[in-house]
């Protein structure tokens, strides 16, 4: 068994995403068409999410304040 | 599918019967050595004794191991879980050597659940999750984990990792508010998501390195927290919600 990886970079509207395919050769096998669809699909999939962010809504206490965890973060309101 | 209870002292579970296997807790041995349909417990009647995991040997449906004081000596070897349901049901009680894993192989679309309990970075287990199109929720702690050829959904669940994570492409990943530490104090954590997108917080808490091997996109109502150590995106993007440190 050999991990491949084969690290691409795509840029699209001023967006750089950088990624890779990362691979076990004794499993998979594939042909550039593959790997270029694969890239391309793990790119598309990126810049849907950052050009359309789900909005958060942070939990506040009575006063408006920000409620934060133990580590001094943010709490989402979950839906 | 038959109850086994290890009542075989200090010995090697392997193929061969003789009186390791009891079909009761602390019961007489001389049961047939498990199967992939049996269920399987070391208990605290399995004594403080040490297992050693024979070469491709030990095989079950689902294994206990509430109440074993024991330790599993696993050399080079692993255990094949090949059940649906709550298929591990771990311990801090006992000990394990070598590189334990966990083969766990049903491939149907029932939903598994792993509860290692919260066990030692010394102590922690690999599991390998390698078929599978249903829900499943690993929760405890893990050494690696690595989900290559499972193509189901990865429930949101607390769980503490002190080794790789990867996840495969086919998978899914439910969002939620339970965390992923990577918490080794021994070694290089990897992580490779394979472009599925993490459900849940990361916080990263040991001394070591943890390293992208590829892109690691969180949705945006998850924060990646870095307590201490190193993170090394090693030239690759990251996306969260939130970053703190």
């Amino acid at each position: 068994m050999a991990i491949q990886s084969i690290d691409f970079e795509i840029t699209k509207d001023g967006y750089t995403f950088k990624d890779a395919i990362v691979y076990d050769d004794s499993i998979d096998s594939f042909t550039p068409e593959q790997i270029s669809s694969m890239q391309q699909q793990r790119f598309d999939n990126w810049y849907a999410i950052i050009t359309n962010p789900v909005s958060v809504v942070w939990q506040t206490d009575a006063e408006g304040n920000q409620v934060l965890d133990d580590n001094g973060n943010p709490i989402p309101v979950e839906a | 599918m038959a109850n086994r209870y290890w009542v075989g002292g200090t010995a090697t579970w392997d193929g061969t019967a003789g009186t390791k296997w009891a079909l009761t807790s602390g019961g007489a041995g001389g049961q047939a050595v498990p199967t992939s349909s049996d269920t399987v417990f070391f208990d605290a009647n399995s004594g403080a004794n040490t297992v050693t995991i024979g070469s491709g040997t030990a095989v079950c449906s689902t294994l206990t191991m509430t109440g074993f004081t024991g330790t599993l000596a696993f050399g080079s070897n692993s255990i094949t879980l090949a059940g649906i349901g709550v298929i591990y049901t771990g311990a801090t009680t006992f000990s394990v050597t070598g590189t334990p894993l966990m083969l766990c192989t049903n491939s149907s679309s029932s939903a598994r659940t792993i509860s290692t309990g919260a066990t030692t970075e010394a102590n922690a287990i690999s599991f390998n999750i390698s078929a599978g199109t249903g829900n499943i929720n690993p929760n405890g702690s893990f050494k690696n984990i690595d989900f290559t050829g499972f193509s189901g959904t990865l429930l949101n669940s607390g769980k503490t990792i002190y080794g790789s994570l990867t996840l495969s492409s086919g998978m899914t990943a439910t969002d939620g508010t339970n965390t992923i530490s990577f918490a080794s104090t021994l070694v290089q954590q990897n992580i490779t998501s394979n472009g599925v997108t993490f459900g849940g917080p990361i916080t990263i808490s040991g001394t070591q390195t943890v390293q992208l091997q590829d892109a690691l996109t969180l949705t945006s109502s998850r924060t990646l927290t870095l307590t201490s150590g190193t993170l090394n995106l090693n030239n690759k993007t990251l996306t969260t919600g939130l970053f703190s440190s």
